[in-house]
């Protein structure tokens, strides 16, 4: 599941999974959800950490704001451990849980329409030093922090211009590096729509940040 | 319409940017531990289960989660309100056969009284003016008062001759 886009924050997730699963001794997702389900509480919480950080991640780029992601992938987790017993196995948790923090995002969102705030996080240091954006940066402002500060807030407001599902397609494709398929079936749709939706909102961010993209 | 990387090359470059967006050190530490207190918290609650909030809650987790129940609900939404209203506009035939028939037995009714009735007070009646059958006076109290007076009377011999 990597992608030509990035790749990275996909495979970082994999392995944290990996190093959860190590540590439970379980390393069957089915398995530890029907323990979940029967009440065992430590198997939830090792397919929380499982999948914390992507489900996070994805609701961070859907809102932009930092403490609005925070609350929603808690209440998407306590959601989805309320309706474990609904759960009947048709597709993988991981796509489950998915979907149910991307519902209660784009509900979220639709409520807050009138009052978008960016509450952004910090860049990890290593962005700096990514020669794709060090050649972004540079050609327009010599300083390289003030230009990748500039660069991601310039990013994140063209996002929050997307509509909910064009947003959701292009960051759990170009940020999360999930497949067609994979978000076909998170946003309940055909693979068609997501190539439709993802080429649209290409479009609409290459044109927001042409300045940048000279 | 294609998506091919060539067009988009330079977007997915800056698109990385986003992947670099970290939160604060040690940030996923508590954060499982967080979700399961707040799920053993929701359980401790006594009777917490049983309220209405709770089962409403359940229920909309439900729609939320589960699009063939919420299609059902849909359904049966529109079903009821469908139902409703052609119950509103459907008239039973039978029903408006036996309310004729009682409108037609009051106006027949109505009809005799009113034939019953003198001449008169028809004539009034049809002036749009009330008819009444009560005297205004009680019939017993107007003859004692018309003749009280004769009974203190004494007959006398008069003479009618002129001088």
């Amino acid at each position: 599941m990597t992608d030509s886009v990035s790749g990275k924050s996909h495979e970082d997730s994999k392995e944290s999974s990996e190093a959860v699963a190590s540590q439970t001794g379980i390393t069957d997702e089915s398995e530890l959800v029907r323990k979940a389900r029967e009440g065992d509480m430590d198997a939830y919480d090792s397919l929380v950490r499982r999948y914390q950080e992507r489900i996070y991640s994805t609701i961070y780029h859907m809102t932009s704001n930092h403490e609005d992601a925070n609350d929603l992938a808690q209440e998407a987790f306590i959601k989805a451990y309320q309706a474990l017993k609904s759960f009947k196995g048709g597709s993988s948790f991981y796509t489950w849980v998915y979907r149910i923090a991307v519902n209660k995002t784009i509900n979220f969102l639709k409520q807050r329409k009138n009052r978008a705030s960016m509450s952004l996080n910090d860049l990890d240091f290593n962005a700096e030093h990514d020669p794709d954006l060090v050649a972004l940066v540079s050609n327009n402002t010599p300083r390289r922090d003030a230009g990748l500060a500039e660069l991601q807030q310039k990013l994140n407001e063209g996002l929050q211009k997307l509509s909910e599902q064009h947003r959701l397609a292009l960051t759990l494709h170009d940020v999360q590096g999930m497949s067609h398929e994979e978000i076909a079936q998170i946003m309940d749709c055909n693979v068609g729509t997501v190539r439709s939706r993802l080429f649209y909102a290409r479009q609409q961010m290459q044109a927001f940040l042409s300045d940048y993209l000279k | 319409m294609s998506d091919a990387p060539e067009n988009f090359e330079k977007l997915s470059k800056a698109l990385k940017i986003a992947s670099y967006e970290v939160p604060p050190p040690g940030y996923f530490n508590n954060f499982s531990s967080k979700v399961i207190a707040r799920i053993e918290s929701e359980r401790m609650t006594p009777s917490a289960s049983a309220s209405k909030g709770q089962l409403l809650k359940r229920f909309f987790s439900l729609l939320e989660t589960n699009p063939l129940a919420a299609a059902g609900f849909g359904f049966s939404v529109c079903g009821l309100l469908i139902a409703g209203i052609g119950f509103s506009e459907y008239q039973d035939p039978s029903e408006t056969v036996s309310t004729n028939i009682l409108n037609n037995r009051e106006t027949a009714s109505v009809s005799k009284e009113m034939d019953q009735v003198p001449e008169t007070m028809a004539t009034l009646s049809q002036s749009s003016l009330t008819p009444s059958f009560k005297p205004a006076l009680a019939s017993n109290d107007l003859t004692s008062r018309l003749f009280d007076n004769f009974g203190s009377l004494s007959v006398k011999q008069v003479n009618f001759n002129t001088p």
